[in-house]
C-alpha cells in the first residue's frame, strides 16, 4: 500500500508541482506581412505562418518530420500507391461550430484545381484523376498514376465549404481577411501592417492549448525587430548571423532569451546557361566548383552560420546524403580542368583565354539581398585568382523573374531555393521543365537524371526513394548544373518565460499548443473578450 | 486641372506598365506554380489586354471614384490607401506643426539676434539635424531612449493590448507611439524652414521702411509684429503649399524603421509586387493633391500679399 502511495505520488508530482497555468500571449516578430489567409492562396512564408495555427491539413509532419494524421485519423495506399484512402477524424468542429467533414475535403481540392483561383498549389492535385466521398468521413483519391509526392501535397489546409461554397472569388472575399478553420487558434484581428491576433480555440480536437492569444507584430526592419527583442517587445524572432552571435551577448538578451539554431530548409547556389557557350562543358563547371571556396564565403557572409551545400536536398530532409562530400577547394585541379578545356593564359596577362576569347562572365542576383551581393563579391575575388573575369549585376526582383530568368538572358545567376519538405524536385532539374516560366531555367539536361526522377515520384517506400534521390544527388553534382554553395542556418530567439518547449528535428513550433507560462511570469493577463 | 489630372494619370500608367516585371511573376516564383496557373492569373487581372485599353478601363471605373481591387490581396484600393491615411497624416501634421512653430521662432530669433550666441548655437543645432541621416538618429533614439531608458516604445503605433483600453488611454497610447517619430522627423527639417524665415528675416529688416520706422521712434515689438513679419510669411506660404501634398506621402525608411503602417510603404510595397491598381490609386490622389496644394498657397498669397492679384 505504502509503495503504491509513493507510485502514487509520484507520477502525479509533475503535475502538482508544475501545473500547466493557462493565459499569456507570444508575440511572433515578423519582417514580411501576410497577404491572404487561405491556405490555398497563399504563397509566401508569412501567410502560411499564420494560415498553420489556423487551419489544419489532412496530414502533417511530427517531429521526427515523417507524415502523420492531422485532420485524418489514418489513411492507407492501395494499388501501388494510385490510391490514397483518408479516415478523417470524427466530431473536428470549424471555429464557427460546424462540423468537418469529407464534403470540406473535397471543395478544397475543387477550389485548388478550379482555373479561377489564383493558387500556386494546384501542380500537385492535377494529377489526381478522381476524388470521391465513400461516406461522411472517408475520402478516396485515385491518382492518374502513383504520385508519392502527392502525399505531401494533403497538408495543405482544408478550407470550409458552408462558408466559402457560395464565394465567387476567393482572393476578394471577406475570408481572407477573416478565416475560419479548425487549427487550435481562431482568427480575430488584422491590422494591415501592424498585427495579427489569434485567440485559443477552446474546443481545438487535441486538446485546448496553453496559450491564450498569438500575435504577430509586422516589423518590417531586422534592427528594429532586434530592438524590440530587447526591450521585450517580441517574444520571438529570427535572427541575423551578426545578431545571434554578437548583439545577442547583451545583458537585456540573455537573462531572457534563449536562441535556436538550424538548418534552413534552403540552399544558395549559382545556376549556369547551360546553353551558354562557355558553360557548355562539364569540365568548366566542374573546374569552377574547385575554385570556389565556399567554406570561406560561409566565414565571411555567414559569420560560419552555414554549412556547405552538397546537392539540392538540406540535412534536414531524409533524402540527404550524409556520406556523400562535397568537392574539395583545389585552384591546382580547377587549372588543370580548365586547361583540359581550352583555356590558357594566351597574352600573359592574368587571365585566361580559348581561341583569343578571354573567360569572362556575369554573375546576376536580386536585388535586396545583401548576402547574395557579398557572395558574388567573394565568388569574383575567387575567380580572379585563377584568371577569370566575372562582373556583378543585381537587378530588381521582378525584372529579374521577367527579363532575366523567363528570357534566359543570363550566363549565372545567384540564387536561393527553399524546398517543400518533399524531396522531390522533378520541377528544377526534369528535361521537361525548360519552357519560359518552367524552373529548369538552367536548361539542365540528363536523360539518367530524367528517369530517375520519374522512377521516384513512383516510389512509395521511403528506403527506397531515399536510394533514388542519393543517386540523383550524384549525378547532379557530378554534372554541376548549379554550383551548390551554401545552406545557411536559421537562427532565431524565444522568450524565457516559455515552458515545454522542446526542440527537435522540426524545428521547436511542432508542438506549440502544449506550452504554458506559470502564472507569475505571465507577461499579457488582459482577459480577452472572446 | 481636370486635363492636367488625364495627362498625369496616362503618363503614369504609361510608365508603370512599361517597367519591366508584372505581378503574376513577382509572386509565383515558385517551381509548384504551373504555367497555365500562370497565364490564367494574367487573364484573370486583364493583363493579357494591350496598356490603351487598360488605362480607359481604368478612367471609367475612376469617374465613378472606383480605385479598383488589389492584384495583391484583391481588397479595395480605396479601403487600403483609407486604412493607412490617418497614420501618415497624424504624424506629418503633428511634425509640420512641430516644425513651424520651432523652426519660425528660431530663424526670426536669430535674424534679429545676427552673429549672437544664439544664431550661431542654433545655426549648428538645426544643421546638425539636416545632416544626420534620420534612420541613423532614429535607431540610436530606439537604443537610448527606448532600450535603455524605456521611456518611450521602440515601433509600432499602438500597445498589444491597445484594443481593451478606454478611449482616453488610447489617445495617450497612441501619441505615446507616435512621440519619437514624430520628433526625429521634425528634428531633420528645423534646418530649411528656420534658414528661410531667418534670411528673409534679415532682408526685411535691411528694407527702407523698416529702418523709418525705427528712425521714426517706433517700439521695436510693433516694427517687428506689424511690419516685418508679414513679408516674411511669404515663402513660408510656399513651402506650405508644398508640403500638402507631402502630408499624404511617408518616407518609406523611415516608416520601416519605426514599423509604421503608412502611406510610404503602401506605395513602395505596391511598386515592388507591381499592384498597378494600387500605384495608380495613389499616384492620382498624389497629383490631386499637389495641384490642390498650388491652388491653396496661391489663394494665400493674395491674403499675404495685396500686390498680387490674379486676373481673369
Amino acid at each position: 500500500m505504502k509503495n503504491f502511495f509513493f507510485f502514487f505520488i509520484f507520477s502525479f508530482l509533475p503535475y502538482l508541482v508544475f501545473p500547466q497555468d493557462r493565459g499569456d500571449a507570444i508575440i511572433i516578430g515578423s519582417i514580411a506581412s501576410p497577404r491572404v489567409l487561405i491556405p490555398i492562396l497563399a504563397s509566401d512564408s508569412a501567410s502560411a505562418e499564420v494560415c498553420s495555427f489556423i487551419f489544419n491539413g489532412l496530414l502533417k509532419y511530427d517531429k521526427s518530420l515523417n507524415l502523420v494524421g492531422d485532420l485524418a485519423q489514418s489513411w492507407q495506399e492501395e494499388v501501388e500507391g494510385k490510391v490514397i484512402i483518408f479516415h478523417l477524424r470524427k466530431g473536428v468542429l470549424w471555429h464557427d461550430g460546424e462540423e468537418f467533414s469529407a464534403y470540406d475535403v473535397e471543395f478544397t481540392y475543387k477550389k485548388l484545381i478550379d482555373p479561377d483561383t489564383p493558387t500556386p498549389y494546384s501542380g500537385d492535385f492535377e494529377r489526381i484523376e478522381n476524388l470521391e466521398i465513400l461516406d461522411r468521413y472517408t475520402v478516396k483519391i485515385t491518382y492518374k498514376e502513383p504520385f508519392s509526392p502527392g502525399l505531401d501535397s494533403w497538408t495543405i489546409g482544408i478550407i470550409p465549404k458552408h462558408i466559402l461554397e457560395k464565394e465567387e472569388n476567393l482572393l476578394n472575399s471577406e475570408f481572407s481577411r477573416s478565416p475560419i478553420g479548425t487549427g487550435p487558434y481562431k482568427f480575430k484581428k488584422w491590422i494591415a501592417q501592424e498585427k495579427i491576433e489569434l485567440v485559443v480555440n477552446e474546443d481545438y480536437f487535441e486538446k485546448r492549448p496553453n496559450i491564450d492569444r498569438v500575435i504577430f507584430r509586422i516589423i518590417p526592419d531586422t534592427a528594429t525587430l532586434f530592438l524590440e527583442v530587447l526591450a521585450q517587445g517580441v517574444d520571438n524572432a529570427g535572427l541575423s548571423p551578426l545578431q545571434f552571435l554578437r548583439h545577442s551577448q547583451a545583458s537585456q538578451f540573455k537573462k531572457n532569451y534563449i536562441k535556436f539554431r538550424y538548418p534552413s530548409n534552403s540552399f544558395l547556389y549559382l545556376g549556369y546557361n547551360l546553353n551558354n557557350p562557355l558553360f557548355k562543358g562539364k569540365k568548366v563547371r566542374q573546374a569552377l566548383n574547385y575554385a570556389v571556396n565556399k567554406e570561406e564565403i560561409i566565414k565571411a557572409v555567414l559569420l560560419g552560420e552555414g554549412k556547405v551545400s552538397t546537392g539540392p536536398f538540406t540535412p534536414e530532409s531524409w533524402a540527404y546524403d550524409p556520406d556523400f562530400k562535397p568537392a574539395e577547394f583545389s585552384p591546382e585541379k580547377a587549372k588543370t580542368l580548365l586547361s583540359q578545356a581550352g583555356f590558357k593564359d594566351e597574352d600573359g596577362d592574368g587571365f585566361l583565354e580559348r581561341e583569343g576569347e578571354p573567360f569572362k562572365f556575369t554573375i546576376i542576383t536580386n536585388q535586396g539581398n545583401l548576402e547574395r551581393q557579398r557572395v558574388a563579391e567573394i565568388i569574383q575575388a575567387q575567380l580572379r585568382n585563377i584568371g577569370i573575369k566575372v562582373e556583378i549585376k543585381v537587378v530588381e526582383w521582378s525584372v529579374f523573374i521577367d527579363e532575366i530568368i523567363r528570357k534566359r538572358k543570363f550566363e549565372t545567376v545567384l540564387l536561393g531555393w527553399s524546398l517543400s519538405r518533399d524531396p522531390d524536385i522533378y520541377d528544377i532539374f526534369h528535361s521537361s521543365k525548360t519552357s519560359p516560366s518552367d524552373f529548369n531555367f538552367v536548361g539542365y539536361n540528363n536523360p539518367e537524371v530524367d528517369k530517375l526522377l520519374v522512377e521516384a515520384r513512383k516510389t512509395f517506400d521511403r528506403q527506397k526513394r531515399r536510394q533514388l534521390y542519393q543517386r540523383i544527388n550524384r549525378l547532379i553534382y557530378e554534372d554541376q548544373p548549379y554550383m551548390f554553395i551554401y545552406i545557411p542556418n536559421s537562427l532565431s530567439c524565444l522568450h524565457k518565460r516559455f515552458r515545454g518547449v522542446k526542440p527537435a528535428k522540426a524545428g521547436y513550433w511542432y508542438n506549440f499548443i502544449d506550452w504554458w507560462v506559470p502564472l507569475k511570469e505571465q507577461r499579457y493577463k488582459i482577459e480577452f473578450r472572446r | 486641372m481636370v486635363p492636367l489630372l488625364i495627362g498625369i494619370s496616362f503618363i503614369s500608367f504609361l510608365v508603370i506598365h512599361l517597367a519591366p516585371g508584372s505581378p503574376v511573376s513577382v509572386s509565383l516564383f515558385n517551381p509548384k506554380i504551373s504555367l497555365e496557373a500562370r497565364e490564367k492569373l494574367n487573364k484573370l487581372y486583364g493583363l493579357d489586354k494591350p496598356v490603351h485599353i487598360q488605362y480607359f478601363n481604368w478612367l471609367k471605373n475612376i469617374l465613378k471614384f472606383d480605385f479598383g481591387y488589389s492584384l495583391v490581396d484583391g481588397r479595395k484600393v480605396s479601403s487600403k490607401i483609407l486604412e493607412r491615411l490617418p497614420v501618415t497624416l497624424t504624424i506629418n501634421i503633428l511634425s509640420l506643426l512641430i516644425i513651424f512653430f520651432t523652426a519660425i521662432p528660431l530663424g526670426l530669433y536669430s535674424g534679429w539676434r545676427k552673429g549672437s550666441f544664439f544664431d550661431r548655437f542654433t545655426t549648428i543645432f538645426v544643421f546638425i539635424g539636416f545632416a544626420t541621416p534620420s534612420f541613423w538618429l532614429a535607431l540610436l533614439s530606439m537604443q537610448f531612449l527606448g532600450v535603455k531608458l524605456g521611456w518611450f516604445p521602440i515601433s509600432g503605433i499602438t500597445s498589444i493590448d491597445f484594443e481593451y483600453f478606454p478611449w482616453y488611454k488610447k489617445v495617450l497610447d497612441f501619441l505615446w507611439h507616435i512621440s519619437l517619430p514624430v520628433l526625429v522627423a521634425s528634428f531633420g527639417s528645423l534646418a530649411g524652414l528656420s534658414r528661410y524665415s531667418r534670411e528673409k528675416f534679415l532682408e526685411v529688416l535691411d528694407k527702407e521702411y523698416i529702418r523709418t520706422a525705427f528712425a521714426k521712434g517706433l517700439p521695436s515689438s510693433q516694427i517687428i509684429y506689424k511690419h516685418a513679419l508679414k513679408p516674411v510669411f511669404l515663402p513660408v506660404i510656399t513651402i506650405l503649399g508644398l508640403s500638402v501634398p507631402g502630408l499624404l506621402g511617408g518616407s518609406v525608411i523611415f516608416e520601416t524603421i519605426f514599423s509604421i503602417p503608412g502611406m510610404g510603404r503602401l506605395f513602395y510595397e505596391g511598386v515592388m509586387m507591381r499592384d498597378y491598381p494600387l500605384i495608380m490609386g495613389l499616384l492620382v490622389i498624389g497629383a490631386f493633391l499637389t495641384l490642390l496644394g498650388n491652388f491653396l498657397a496661391d489663394l494665400a498669397y493674395i491674403w499675404a500679399d495685396p500686390r498680387i492679384k490674379y486676373s481673369k
